[in-house]
């Protein structure tokens, strides 16, 4: 399993995890690279920070934007949750 | 010697002369002229002995500065002696020598050392032939007697403040005999085993000093030689040491440099050197309570690394498998190697407590030992291995091997009590059921267990087993870091302050519940406080399993002290009070007092010795309390489950389904059912879950939609799939199927929730279409009931009265011969008595009462079996008897029956109310709304159908019709008169 493509956005590196259309409009799954931390770790669990996730999509302007309501956060991450227990290959 | 006992000294010299001088020199007298010689003597020799002090002292502190070692001679600290000694007799003599005693006390009363020093000097002074330390004892024996003499006369003065401190006194004098005996007999023994060899143990062993072959300091005189061994000093006494030092011979001058490599000592690390000098020049070091007193004296703190070099001395011997997050976390729960919760969470965690213990257990194969996380042996929290083939079924998570196990009885859960040995193999949550402590320190504690709950091993293949794994492994993170804000989550504080406030408005009785054993308290409320109260707590024996926790404890000593520290002032100030009485009596004189004031006296004694004895009895529950509290006895503190059971602070019941489910799993798990194990897995996490408030406890680990954000977006190469993005890759799949799987959950119990809301809400309104309701409304609850019974009632008394009126007894014309006029006067005497009683019920307020009497007066005259009367009324049935209709039928019992039993229908359609109610049912399910529009339609509509009673029972009043009547009936009267008139002639 792996990552799509690698992204900045808001002056980050992210990678993009998955992208879906979710009501005409077409959501990315990104999460932020922060791997040169967790390259030197054994296990996740000794991460110690925070990781960001987001939903981005695009606006009119061409820039992005995040998704910050709750009820829709929860729906997208159910959509790409269940695209990933039902058919990992979307994933890739 | 202190500088401010001199200075007292000298200002008290300075005080008496001033005062003399104040007089005027003519009117002195001899002795004060003497007195003022002596005293101008003495002062002047004083300022000269401190002169010459203040120069010796200098003088050492240089000669250690710069370790210059003088000559016995030229010693400084050897000319300090006469000085101090002298300076000691005039204290002594102008009675400061208790300012003296007072300022040392300790060094006095408590050090042996500097007791041992100070009769070491008298003896030398004395030249006393017997041995110092024999002389020490004498001294000691004789001041215990004192003492007892003492104690005596306190207790027979009824003066017990003054005996218990006495009794202190002698307790303290008589330990120092035992010391004092303890170490001369260990001398004793150590001396003989040092010089005796083995084979020679048990001959005579009075060897004396001189003849021991001793290792004098080689700087030593012959002539200091024999002079210590006068004073029973050889250099295994410290006080030979502190010869040593004080004639300028360095001890340690010719010891073997590893050996003082070995014991050096250890001054406190924020002494000066000079500070160090001073106290090696006093013979002090560290071990002396007067060593600490100085570190005091100038800011410094004994204890300071005393804890570190403790530590440093006894390093917890952690389990090796222990990660250092988990060591920390013990170390934040106060657990550590030895308690019984440490061998629990080490279990909890997969690691055999005696991993490293004892490499041959005496228990059976299998028994005693966590085994290592198998296959199928991981489930749950880990603690239900399958039976494999060494191991027997269930002896799996027995912490402590017993020395022999049964099969499927694991022992090793046992509480060390060993009263529950027998009991069968069981899993965390069961044990933690059972021993929940149920106080707020189990909080932590239960957060800690929660979150560090065994994740189900994602070795079934199946989805949602894949899911639950993934969801636990990003469940376990956050709740790790949560795990350490318990306060939080679980809300420590509030739960202490609740707790602080429960117990401050605890009843007195149930107050006494706490601070006392149950034995008393049993005995205060005179019955089984476990029968009152109705709790196994109370039961020492069930009770050990309960720990007490600080801020309980705290918080009862909190208002026991407060309580009794009242108590112990008022009976202080009242024992003051008499005891200043008493002084003022004693100083009138016996002889002197009146009868008054011998009786006052006496009053004053026994106030004194009650208010003594009350505070020594709130003292001693204090006392009492404390040492508990020190023990953190839970025998004796076993209220505290009481207590805690009775407020249930801590999610009990959560914990107790908790216990079922395991129970249940365990069960499945042992069918192999696996199927059931998983789904019961996932009931016990949301259980979990549900009482751990992780609220926003994913957002700990991971940030998503904290803030808005606007950007452009720009691609970048691709990279190299490091491990770093493997593992972010896999938290946002996990992330995201955790989500699914919340959000699943979230829509399964909010769906069940919606639809049972939706379908009460479609029945509701279905129903809401036409609510017509067709009730009968019981007659007697109309309020209108009574006024109707009382009109029918009057009417029926009325219409008595009238019969009794037209039967006029006393009119002429009556032939009371005639059968027809007897019955005729009896019947109407009957109206006229029914009529009376029914208006006295009337009168009284009984409405039902009186239409009682009317009613059966008139049912008894309608269905009279007198057949005159009966046949009257059937030759003229043209005329109605009863006066009154019921409905089609008249029938006066059916008039009574329907007020008393009668019920009225009444039919009502709530569709109006409903209607209102609408707008807040669309809202949302408002159940208390709903019964309100219900009731209220029925109300109105009862209402409705009782509206008048009166009417449904038709009465026609005869009045109306009585002209026409009373005419008939005259002439009927007449005409029957006649008729008799006419048999009669």
């Amino acid at each position: 399993m792996t990552y799509k493509m690698r992204i900045k956005f808001d002056n980050r590196e992210w990678l993009v995890i998955d992208n879906i259309e979710y009501e005409g409009v077409k959501y990315y799954y990104i999460i932020e690279d922060i791997s040169e931390e967790l390259n030197g770790l054994k296990s996740l669990e000794d991460y110690k920070g925070k990781v960001s996730i987001e939903f981005i999509y695009k606006l009119d302007n061409g820039n992005y934007k995040n998704v910050t309501d709750e009820a829709l956060l929860n729906t997208l991450t159910a959509i790409v949750g269940k695209r990933a227990v039902l058919n990992p290959n979307d994933f890739e | 010697m202190r500088e401010e006992v001199i200075e007292k000294l000298k200002e008290v010299l300075e005080n008496k002369i001033e005062e003399i001088k104040k007089l005027d020199p003519k009117t002195l007298t001899e002795e004060q002229k003497k007195n003022l010689a002596d005293l101008e003597k003495d002062k002047a020799e004083l300022d000269q002995l401190l002169e010459e002090r203040k120069k010796y002292k200098d003088q050492v502190a240089y000669n250690k500065k710069n370790k210059i070692k003088p000559s016995q001679k030229n010693n400084p600290s050897y000319k300090l002696q006469p000085i101090n000694k002298r300076l000691e007799e005039m204290l002594k003599k102008y009675d400061l020598e208790n300012l003296m005693d007072k300022e040392k006390p300790k060094k006095a009363e408590k050090s042996p050392k500097a007791q041992a020093k100070n009769e070491k000097s008298e003896q030398k002074e004395k030249k006393q032939e017997q041995p110092s330390k024999n002389q020490q004892l004498a001294d000691l024996e004789k001041q215990l007697k004192e003492s007892a003499k003492r104690m005596k006369a306190y207790r027979d003065g009824g003066f017990y403040a003054q005996e218990a401190g006495e009794h202190s006194t002698y307790n303290e004098i008589l330990r120092k005999i035992n010391e004092l005996k303890a170490k001369e007999a260990e001398k004793e023994t150590g001396k003989n085993e040092k010089a005796e060899p083995k084979e020679k143990k048990n001959q005579p062993q009075k060897v004396s000093r001189k003849q021991e072959n001793f290792k004098w300091h080689p700087d030593l005189t012959q002539e200091q030689i024999e002079e210590l061994i006068a004073e029973g000093l050889d250099p295994r006494d410290q006080e030979y040491n502190q010869y040593l030092m004080e004639h300028g011979i360095d001890p340690n001058k010719y010891k073997d440099k590893e050996q003082n490599k070995k014991e050096p000592i250890k001054w406190h690390p924020d002494l000066t050197q000079d500070q160090i000098d001073e106290l090696m020049a006093e013979g002090l070091e560290p071990g002396d309570q007067e060593y600490n007193q100085y570190l005091m004296e100038h800011g410094i703190d004994p204890n300071k690394y005393k804890d570190k070099e403790q530590n440093e001395k006894e390093p917890i011997k952690w389990h090796p498998d222990l990660t250092q997050d988990q060591i920390e976390e013990l170390i934040a729960e106060g657990l550590e190697p030895g308690d019984q919760e440490y061998n629990q969470y080490l279990m909890e965690h997969g690691i055999d407590p005696n991993k490293y213990k004892d490499k041959n257990p005496r228990g059976k194969e299998g028994e005693g030992q966590t085994p290592p996380p198998g296959p199928t042996g991981k489930e749950g929290e880990g603690q239900t291995p399958p039976p494999g083939p060494g191991g027997k079924e269930g002896e799996g998570q027995t912490p402590n091997p017993g020395p022999a196990g049964k099969e499927g009885e694991g022992e090793g859960q046992n509480p060390p009590t060993g009263n529950n040995k027998n009991l069968p193999v069981r899993s965390f949550w069961e044990i933690y059921n059972d021993t929940c402590t149920e106080h707020v320190g189990s909080i932590a504690h239960n957060i800690n267990k929660l979150a560090h709950m065994k994740i189900l091993p994602a070795k079934q293949e199946d989805t949602a087993h894949k899911i639950l794994s993934g969801i636990l492994v990003l469940f376990k993170a956050p709740t790790k870091l949560v795990a350490k804000l318990p306060n939080a989550i679980m809300r420590t504080d509030k739960k202490i302050k609740e707790m602080q406030e429960n117990i401050d408005n605890l009843p007195l009785e149930e107050f006494q519940v706490l601070v006392q054993s149950p034995e008393k308290v049993n005995s205060m409320f005179n019955a089984h406080v476990k029968d009152t109260f109705d709790r196994d707590y109370l039961d020492p024996q069930f009770m050990k399993q309960y720990k007490v926790n600080g801020a309980y404890l705290d918080t009862v000593r909190s208002r026991l002290g407060r309580e009794r520290g009242a108590a112990i002032d008022y009976y202080t100030q009242q024992a003051d009070a008499a005891h200043t009485r008493m002084q003022e009596l004693d100083e009138v004189g016996k002889q002197n007092w009146t009868p008054e004031q011998a009786n006052e006296y006496n009053q004053m004694v026994e106030i004194y010795q009650q208010s003594v004895d009350e505070g020594k009895k709130f003292q001693g529950e204090l006392d009492t309390f404390d040492e508990g509290a020190k023990k953190k006895s839970s025998s004796y503190r076993n209220i505290s489950g009481w207590f805690l059971a009775k407020f249930n602070p801590d999610n009990r019941e959560e914990n107790a389904q908790m216990a079922g489910l395991s129970k249940a799993r365990r069960e499945m798990a042992r069918q192999g059912n696996r199927t059931e194990v998983n789904a019961i897995t996932g009931q016990m996490q949301q259980l979990a879950r549900d009482n751990t408030d992780l609220k926003g406890g994913q957002k700990n680990y991971i940030d998503r939609g904290q803030y808005s954000i606007e950007s452009p977006v720009e691609a970048l190469d691709r990279g190299p799939q490091t491990k770093g993005r493997l593992l972010l890759t896999n938290i946002a799949v996990l992330s995201s199927t955790a989500g699914l799987f919340k959000q699943w959950s979230d829509n399964r119990i909010n769906r069940e929730a919606v639809e049972a809301h939706n379908q009460h809400l479609q029945g509701v309104n279905q129903q809401n279409q036409n609510i017509q309701v067709n009730g009968q409304a019981k007659v007697a609850d109309s309020p209108t009931a009574p006024q109707a019974e009382e009109a029918i009632s009057r009417q029926t008394v009325e219409a008595g009265w009238n019969r009794a009126e037209r039967g006029d007894l006393d009119a002429t014309g009556w032939d009371m011969g005639n059968t027809y006029h007897i019955r005729d006067a009896q019947s109407h005497a009957d109206g006229a008595q029914a009529a009376a009683t029914a208006d006295s019920y009337l009168k009284s307020g009984d409405n039902l009462g009186a239409l009682k009497t009317a009613t059966d007066y008139y049912t008894k005259v309608q269905g009279a079996n007198r057949s005159d009367i009966a046949n009257y009324m059937s030759t003229h049935s043209q005329h109605d008897y009863t006066a009154f209709t019921f409905g089609d039928s008249a029938d006066m019992g059916k008039v009574y029956d329907f007020f008393a039993n009668g019920v009225v229908p009444y039919s009502t359609n709530v569709n109006g109310v409903m209607a209102e109610m609408m707008p807040a049912l669309k809202e949302g399910l408002d159940l208390n709304g709903v019964i309100f529009a219900g009731a209220n339609a029925l109300y109105q509509g009862q209402r409705e159908g009782m509206k008048d009673l009166r009417k449904q029972v038709k009465v026609t009043p005869r009045r109306q019709e009585e002209p026409e009547q009373e005419q008939e009936e005259e002439q009927e009267n007449q005409q029957n008169n006649h008729e008799h008139e006419e048999d009669g002639r």
